[in-house]
């Protein structure tokens, strides 16, 4: 009861305090009184009684003041008002409380925004189980990364100890669709093995997931619905467990349906149907792309993991050609899903960073200028009995105000910023949905808010704790130079920002020259007036390969026929979209085949290179006469052609290679395309025609008036005309394809700029106060100066002098961090190098600049000085 | 005659309490109930007294209600609560052996 009792005293101390006070002067009237009437008893007069009582007591007032200083919750007290007298100081000079608010909203909004996006993507654990134990396991060569095949999973799961299990997805999107009544819609599915929901260790949020046997065929008809198809096509409807679905013509029970937070592979999936093996792929006659997910053993590192996997790829190595080098990478799944981002992220968290050292820097200026305007007032106070800690507390609660608001404002622009972020976010981003202002993220914030603010009032916290009124007093006396040791400080701290400031600049100036040099690139192909279409064949409508082959040719002939259509075409994957690996081996002098070669694989119809504008170099392209009773041909491209053959003519060299595996003869030679992405030089290519190897995933390429608003839907409605099931997706423009190949960048480089133009700013800000200060200060001085013969010119050479020699310290200290930290931007240069010279010193020109700039307007100010005015001022 | 001395804190609770252990008494009377006890060698000041009588009602050894005192004017009554009552006990005990200590080195050395 003890403790409910001091509760309850200090909830009245603190929000009854009138009450409580009141009550106090009645007890101590009521004393005085009744000492008076005793006095009164003793004989004397009332009025003597009454005085002789007041001498007794004391003052009323410094009684209840200490016995106020002794209730609970004084110190709360305490620093309610100081809070207060801080509000009334920034109400007192608005324009320093909107500068400090101001940078604080910058500094800390910017890394708020940042930090939810690294924190989104980078660190938050996947929605599985025990997340830290999940692995992916890829296939490596020499040219890259791989996937495995279902044998390798079934070799993996057999090691002893090391995964709990394996599971395996179908890492194209099979995309199925949903035949029914009205519009047919595709649906985005993966193919897994039925122990993925085990591995993961998720359940359904209805109904179950796959059982064993499931992959079986003749059981494997079975599906799960995501959440999203279940609400929108299903209407959430609780008796659709065990219902029968047709999909691309086949019946499918639906047996789960999953939570929403399940988005395994990729988000946006809508069903999930079991990966039957085909005869032949666990004994390695057939090889088909699967994703690897793996569960460590709990005895197992993952480094262990890597170890067993690397001794298993060896020997494999030598027992399957396919495998003969390659190897298992085996990394932790969060690690692998973020791969792609990690530079671009930690290059924008190291800036924001930077950023926001900056800004406390400018905001320990601030506040210290001010606390040096008002040492006299902290000097004063002192003499008056003030104590140190009291004075040291007090500039801490003043700087609240300022604080709080700066922190509020800085919340609604990260707030803002992440919105405007998750929004466009360039494609491709892994994870964006995980992105917001979470609880870590607000953690994180407010222990930056507590950064800043101790940076804000670290400096008049030491001068309180410095103050002296002999010294203070006679710094004022003496107006010549003061205070030299603080402004010292204030030097340091213009130098430290421009040394942070200056890596800002010169990773903006790197990114802007990789875009410019990202922009020159030649892709190889014109997007100019192209647009693109996928859709994926039915092989129940159209079984044979023969049969889907003539559907292409037909769809084309349909498309073709569009008014305002020029030119149309099928290919299996677009360029910068997707790419597909296969091994051929090229034909020596001798005739013997040479080792693999790994080759960027696609499936075309004839006029494809007439519609992306890809230039014939040699030879002739497909015609309609290459088909399945003709000999195998191929297309390759230039880069290939040259590589292998140097200087030999190449039309009539074979290769083996798919579809068969036996011998293909090249026919033509075309010009290299950037195929992978615009950044990334490709794999060699090699094109087959549609009607010798044909694939279900299929783009339709139209050139033609693509500003005619009618040439979409009525290049729909012509391939409807072959086919009225048909669905299609991801209608695009050629360029949109290129442009969201390049949004990732594009946003780097944008965020980059904008943090060094930030920085920028605050250097300027913080020269221009800390010179400008020194001037005031220095008046006096000046005018000495200037009666003792120093021309104008002189004085102000000296005050701009004080303001670069500030930004030459700097930049020295900036120019080592700017080389140690180049290291961060080697992924993310194009054609420049990350010490690059010309960045580097452009920054540090640009920097001087600015801080010549800043410190000429204060030093006109200095040499305008009248010595008759100023010296007599004082 | 010397000076009334000033009461160490510490002293002054353990004399509040002794003060109010029989009866309730307002501020005022514990005053003069001190220096009447004490025939003026001791008189308490009342800037001291206050903070005193609310650190004590704070610490729960003591409690207050307003009443009408002897001159029928409003005042506030202090009386021991049972906490008080041990504190007191405690304390007196604990005063006995110092002071009984302190006179024996007085006497003896």
């Amino acid at each position: 009861m003890r403790i409910l009792d001091q509760i309850v005293a200090l909830f009245r101390a603190l929000f009854r305090s009138g009450r409580v006070d009141a009550d106090l002067a009645d007890e101590m009237r009521f004393h005085v009184e009744r000492e008076t009437e005793a006095n009164i008893a003793r004989g004397m007069s009332p009025t003597a009684a009454r005085r002789a009582a007041r001498l007794t007591f004391g003052s009323i007032d410094e009684a209840q003041e200490l016995s106020r200083d002794d209730r609970p919750g004084a110190a709360i007290r305490q620093m309610v008002r100081d809070v207060n007298f801080g509000a009334r100081l920034l109400r007192k000079s608005p324009v320093f409380g909107i500068t400090a608010i101001a940078i604080i909203t910058l500094g800390v909004g910017a890394a708020t925004a940042i930090f939810s996006v690294v924190y989104g993507v980078m660190l938050r654990p996947l929605p599985f189980h025990d997340p830290s134990r999940l692995v992916t396991v890829w296939l490596t060569r020499a040219s890259g990364r791989l996937f495995p095949s279902a044998a390798d999973a079934a070799e993996l799961r057999q090691l002893r100890g090391v995964f709990t299990d394996v599971a395996l997805v179908r890492s194209s999107n099979i995309n199925l669709s949903l035949v029914g009544d009205g519009e047919p819609q595709r649906l985005q599915s993966a193919r897994v093995s039925p122990n993925l929901f085990s591995v993961l260790g998720v359940s359904p949020a209805l109904g179950r997931t796959f059982t064993s046997d499931e992959d079986q065929r003749g059981r494997e008809r079975v599906v799960l619905l995501s959440d999203a198809l279940w609400r929108s096509r299903f209407g959430a409807d609780h008796e659709v467990i065990g219902r029968q679905i047709r999909l691309d013509g086949m019946t499918y029970t639906v047996i789960g349906v999953m939570p929403p937070e399940f988005q395994y592979p990729t988000t946006g999936l809508d069903a999930w149907i079991p990966a039957v093996l085909e005869p032949g792929e666990l004994s390695r006659v057939t090889l088909n792309n699967y994703r690897l997910v793996a569960r460590l053993d709990p005895r197992v590192t993952v480094d262990q993991a890597r170890r067993e996997a690397a001794a298993l790829a060896k020997r494999l190595g030598s027992s399957y050609q396919w495998n003969a080098g390659a190897g298992f990478t085996v990394d932790s799944m969060l690690d692998d899903a973020v791969r792609s981002v990690r530079p671009a992220l930690n290059l924008l968290l190291g800036a924001v960073s930077f950023l926001l050292l900056i800004a406390c820097v400018n905001l320990s200026n601030l506040f210290g200028a001010r606390a040096t305007a008002r040492s006299g007032e902290f000097a004063v106070r002192l003499a008056l009995g003030a104590t140190r800690p009291r004075l040291i507390a007090q500039a801490i609660a003043e700087a609240a105000p300022i604080l709080v608001i700066g922190g509020a404002f800085a919340v609604v622009v990260a707030w803002w910023a992440v919105h405007a972020f998750v929004a466009g976010a360039p494609a491709g981003l892994p994870r964006v949905e995980t992105i917001s202002l979470s609880a870590p993220v607000m953690v994180y914030s407010l222990a930056l808010l507590a950064v800043t603010g101790l940076a804000a009032s670290v400096v008049p916290a030491v001068q309180a704790w410095r103050s002296d009124f002999t010294t203070v007093t006679k710094d004022r006396s003496r107006s010549s130079t003061s205070g030299r040791g603080r402004s010292v400080a204030r030097r340091i701290g213009v130098a430290a920002q421009i040394a942070f400031a200056l890596p800002l600049l010169v990773g903006a100036s790197l990114l802007i020259q990789s875009a410019i040099e990202v922009g020159r690139v030649r892709l190889g192909f014109n997007s100019d007036r192209v647009a693109t279409l996928s859709f994926e064949v039915s092989r129940t409508k159209h079984e044979s390969d023969q049969a889907a082959a003539e559907y292409y040719a037909q769809l084309v002939t349909a498309v073709r026929a569009v008014p305002g259509v020029m030119n149309a075409a099928i290919v299996n994957r677009i360029p910068l979209v997707g790419a597909q690996t296969n091994a051929v081996r090229f034909e020596n002098a001798t005739g013997a085949s040479e080792r693999e070669v790994l080759i960027d694989s696609r499936t075309v119809t004839p006029e494809y290179f007439a519609t992306l504008g890809i230039p014939l170099i040699a030879g002739r392209t497909f015609t309609d006469h290459d088909d399945g009773s003709s000999p195998e041909v191929a297309v390759i491209d230039e880069r290939l052609a040259r590589a292998t053959w140097p200087g030999e003519p190449v039309v009539g060299k074979r290769f083996r290679g798919p579809p068969s595996g036996g011998w293909v003869t090249i026919i033509g030679v075309v010009g290299h395309v950037r195929t992978a992405g615009v950044e990334v030089d490709p794999q060699p290519q090699v094109y087959w025609t549609t009607r010798q190897w044909v694939q279900n995933r299929a783009t339709l390429a139209v050139r033609g008036d693509l500003e005619s608003r009618a040439l979409f839907p009525a290049v729909v409605k012509a391939i409807r005309s072959v086919d009225r099931d048909q669905s299609v997706f991801d209608a695009r423009s050629m360029q949109e394809i290129v442009d969201r190949s390049l949004a990732q960048r594009r946003l780097t480089t944008t965020l980059m700029v904008g943090f060094g133009g930030i920085a920028l700013l605050l250097a300027a800000v913080g020269i221009y106060g800390v010179v400008a200060y020194g001037v005031t200060q220095r008046l006096r001085e000046f005018g000495i100066r200037v009666a003792l013969g120093a021309t104008r010119r002189e004085v102000t050479r000296l005050v701009v002098w004080q303001g670069t020699s500030m930004a030459i310290a700097g930049s020295a200290i900036g120019l080592v961090l700017t080389i140690a930290a180049a290291g961060a931007m080697r992924n993310l240069v194009y054609g420049v190098a990350p010490r690059d010279v010309a960045s580097i010193l452009g920054a540090t020109m640009l920097l001087m600049l600015v801080a010549s700039v800043a410190s000429f307007i204060p030093a006109r100010r200095a040499a305008a000085v009248d010595p008759a005015v100023t010296l007599r001022a004082e | 005659m010397t000076k009334p001395t000033d009461l160490v804190q510490g002293t002054l609770d353990l004399l509040i309490m002794r003060t109010i252990a029989s009866e309730k008494l307002h501020g005022w009377a514990i005053a003069q109930r001190i220096q009447v006890l004490s025939k003026d060698v001791l008189q308490v000041n009342q800037g001291s007294l206050y903070p005193a009588l609310q650190r004590l009602e704070r610490q729960g050894w003591i409690t207050a209600d307003w009443g009408v005192s002897e001159t029928n004017r409003r005042a506030r009554f202090y009386r021991l609560t049972a906490a008080g009552r041990r504190r007191l006990e405690q304390e007196r005990a604990d005063w006995d052996r110092l002071s009984a200590a302190i006179s024996l080195v007085m006497r003896t050395a």
